[in-house]
Parts: C-alpha cells; structure tokens; sequence
C-alpha cells in the first residue's frame, strides 16, 4: 500500500501550543491525548465527545440547513443506502477574486467553509494522527460530505474500505435523541453481517472513529422508522499502513 | 391478454359477485404464467425513480415509473397497459355491474416495492378523481410477512383503524370500488429488501 503523507504526525508540543483551533482545547493537554491513545490501542474504535471548539457545532449545523440536501441512493444490484446529502466544497485557492465574488452571488456561502476545512484537512488529521500513532491526511474529494438521515433512510452494511483508507469519522450534529429500536444508530457488526457487536448512538458535537484497515469491520445504519433529523460528516483518513513492529 | 378461464360469463359471475359483497376482488393467476413473467422482467428493466421529500412529514418516500403503452408494440408492458386501457373495461364493467368508460390518462404507472418505501394515510378516491374502479395488477414474485411492512392497509379514515391489509401477490390483479365505502390506505414502511411492483390505475364511470 502507497500513499502520499503530507501531514506529519504532530508532536505532543504543537497540540499542547494550541494549533489545532477547530478542535476542543482540552486535547492540548497531553493527559487527554494520553488517555484517547490507550483507548485506541484498546480497541481500535471510540467516541469522543465535546470533539470540537465550543460553538462549531452549532455554527456546522446551522449552515447545513440552510442549504439543500439531495436524495442520495446507492444501488448495488438493488438499492443498499438511501438518505440525503449536501456537498460542500472548499474554495479553490487559485479561483480569482472576481470568479469567486460571482460564485458567492449565485449561490448563498456556506459560511463556516473555511472553519470546516480546517477541522477536516488540518486538525482532525493531526488529532487521529497524534492518537493512532499514524500519519495520516484526509482522504478523498476536496470538500465536505453533509449526510441527513431520517425516516426512510438506511445504509446497508459494508466495510469502507477503498484506496488507502485507514481510519474513518464521524462528526456527530444530531440533537434529537431517539431509541435504537428506531433505527439510525450506527451498528458494528460481526463478520456474518448480521450479529450486533456495539451500536453507537447519533450525538451532537461528538467524533466518531474507527478502524477501517486492517480490520474491515462491516457497519451499517439501519432503517430510520422515525421521523427524526440525523445530522453528521463523515469522512476518512488515509495513510501509509504500518507494517509488524514499526513505529 | 387474461387466461381464457377468467372470460367464462360464470367465473365473470362468481368474481362479480365477491366483488359485490366485500366492495373489492382479488383475481389470482390472471394472465398466462409467460406473459406474467415477461412483465415482471420488464419491469425490474424499468428505472423506478424515487418520489419524495426532504421534509419526513410529506408522508411518502415510493419509487414509480410511468409508461404510456406504444400502440402496436410487443413489449411486454405496452400488451398490458393496451388490455387495461382497452378490453379490461369491458371485463371489469360485467363483473362489477358498473358501465364504465376508459381511463383518460395514457400513461401507467407502475410502484416498485423495497425497502424503505412508505406511503402514509391517503384518500385513494380524492387521488383518482372521476374514477370509479380502481384495480392493482400485482407482479410480486414472493410474498414476505406483514411485519416487514408493503402490505397495503384500508383505513377506517384518516388516522384510523385498519380494516384489512392486502398482501403483495404474483400475478393477481385487485378490482376495488371508488365510488363509496372505505377508502383510506395507508403503505407501513417497508423494513427488508423485497421484490415486487404494482402497476395501479382506474377507470371512469361511463359517460
């Protein structure tokens, strides 16, 4: 496996420096960063909550919905994920001032853009970095992926794996809190696919991760019977896959 | 188009009068096995597109596809919707005792059942104005329990109790009144991965 690492893995110093401004300030203390690290070695999947700068939250979500959202299926021989989702993408530096004051007329700005490129392309990274012991970078296209599910959306299981994929996210902006009899609780399953392992909850404010490569875990959103909003980015972090013994 | 055995002026009588006394009819193994399973090929051909709303409250989330029968053409879907803009009236009128006239809108349509399809309560007389029957051609390859939800329910009225719920079925066709009794549905969400598509339509009270 190849990929490309422009990111280096941060020291414990520049996080305690507070570079990571998107992110909340209590990973600047090496303690908590400690402590997330042995959770990941433990099990190579967590949740963080109260993941970002107080305040992103709120500022992510908002401008979520005053965009629209797409009706988003995928068919694998039959339809296997329905929901919504909004792109947004980050604003090209090269654009001219010009082409870029036309573009922001046409269409209302996605105001928090600069603030999300920095939690998704920078500081997430250099977190998951820090707590993984990877080098890892963002993965894919240049932008965000905004996914609302509600009644009638799934996501059939599958494992994300893909090109250099190691590790995947979930920012949560859910506020609404419902059972998971209902649907719409992110499920890790058991290699048949079947057996629930954990379920994880939709949270607000939280950071969802997990290990995609080497362990391929299936995962799935089951059918939301529920007329409720389930808010969050999800993404993935890629990286060079260490081999036995290297650190 | 029909198996030659549901032409017979007493089989026409023995449906009519089930139709007579539940105000609907189910017709099993209406078309010849051939046919039934060349429609049902050429529906899963067909790109059922999804119709629904962002916001969850609009109460529907189906997958549809719209056809207008191609005169003189041989495909599959075009011989049926031809019958059931053409001969079925007559059939459909002897055995319901209504004289009725052809349905004015060319194109059919056709509802594909999957999961998470859903259609909350809905008046199906207020939809279907001037129609006074009602039919369902169902080309459901197998049928799966009512607990995973797609099996259509006749509300008392709007929030109502269910009255009856109608099973996907292979190769049947529903013949429901339009003009008075019940007729509220409601489609439960639908909960596994099925397969089946219902081609509904109707037809006006002769002029």
């Amino acid at each position: 496996m190849t990929a490309s690492n422009p990111i280096q893995l941060p020291d414990p110093a520049s996080l305690s420096a507070g570079l990571l401004p998107t992110l909340h300030p209590r990973f600047a203390d090496p303690a908590v960063t400690s402590e997330l690290r042995a959770r990941w070695a433990a099990t190579r999947r967590m949740r963080i909550e109260d993941a970002l700068v107080p305040g992103l939250a709120d500022e992510l979500a908002e401008a979520a919905c005053e965009h629209p959202f797409g009706f988003f299926e995928k068919h694998v021989s039959e339809v296997r994920a329905v929901f919504w989702r909004q792109l947004q993408g980050f604003p090209e530096a090269s654009v001219s001032p010009w082409a870029a004051l036309a573009k922001a007329l046409e269409t209302p700005s996605f105001r928090p853009i600069e603030k999300a490129r920095r939690l998704f392309q920078v500081d997430l990274p250099a977190l998951v970095s820090a707590v993984t012991g990877q080098a890892l970078h963002a993965s894919g296209g240049n932008g965000i992926a905004i996914d609302y599910y509600t009644r009638g959306s799934y996501l059939d299981a599958h494992t994300d794996q893909g090109a250099d994929r190691l590790i995947a996210y979930v920012v949560g902006l859910t506020r609404d809190v419902w059972p998971a009899e209902d649907g719409g609780h992110l499920e890790f399953l058991a290699p048949d696919e079947v057996t629930v392992v954990d379920r994880v909850a939709p949270g607000w404010g939280t950071l969802d991760l997990f290990c995609i490569y080497p362990l391929l875990r299936p995962h799935r959103v089951p059918l939301l019977k529920r007329s409720v909003t389930r808010l969050s980015i999800n993404g993935w972090l890629a990286g060079e896959l260490k081999g036995p013994g290297e650190e | 188009m029909l198996v030659p055995r549901l032409a017979r002026a007493e089989v026409v009588a023995e449906v009519g009068a089930r139709f007579q006394a539940m105000g609907r009819v189910r017709i099993e193994a209406a078309f010849p096995e051939a046919q039934a399973a060349a429609c049902l090929t050429a529906l899963r051909g067909s790109e059922h597109a999804a119709l629904q709303r962002v916001d969850p409250a609009a109460g529907f989330q189906i997958w549809r596809f719209g056809f207008v029968p191609g005169v003189g053409c041989e495909h599959p879907l075009c011989e049926l919707g031809r019958w059931l803009q053409g001969d079925a009236v007559g059939w459909v009128s002897a055995l319901t005792g209504a004289p009725l006239g052809a349905e004015l809108d060319p194109m059919l349509l056709s509802d594909k059942a999957c999961k998470a399809a859903f259609r909350d309560g809905y008046d199906a007389r207020a939809e279907t104005v001037g129609r006074a029957i009602g039919y369902q051609v169902h080309f459901t390859p197998a049928t799966w329990p009512v607990e995973w939800g797609g099996h259509l329910e006749v509300l008392a009225g709007p929030g109502g109790e269910v009255i009856e719920r109608w099973a996907p079925a292979w190769n049947a066709i529903d013949v429901f009144e339009l003009r008075g009794g019940v007729s509220w549905r409601r489609l439960p969400m639908i909960e596994r991965h099925v397969e089946g598509y219902t081609i509904t339509g109707g037809f006006h009270a002769a002029s």
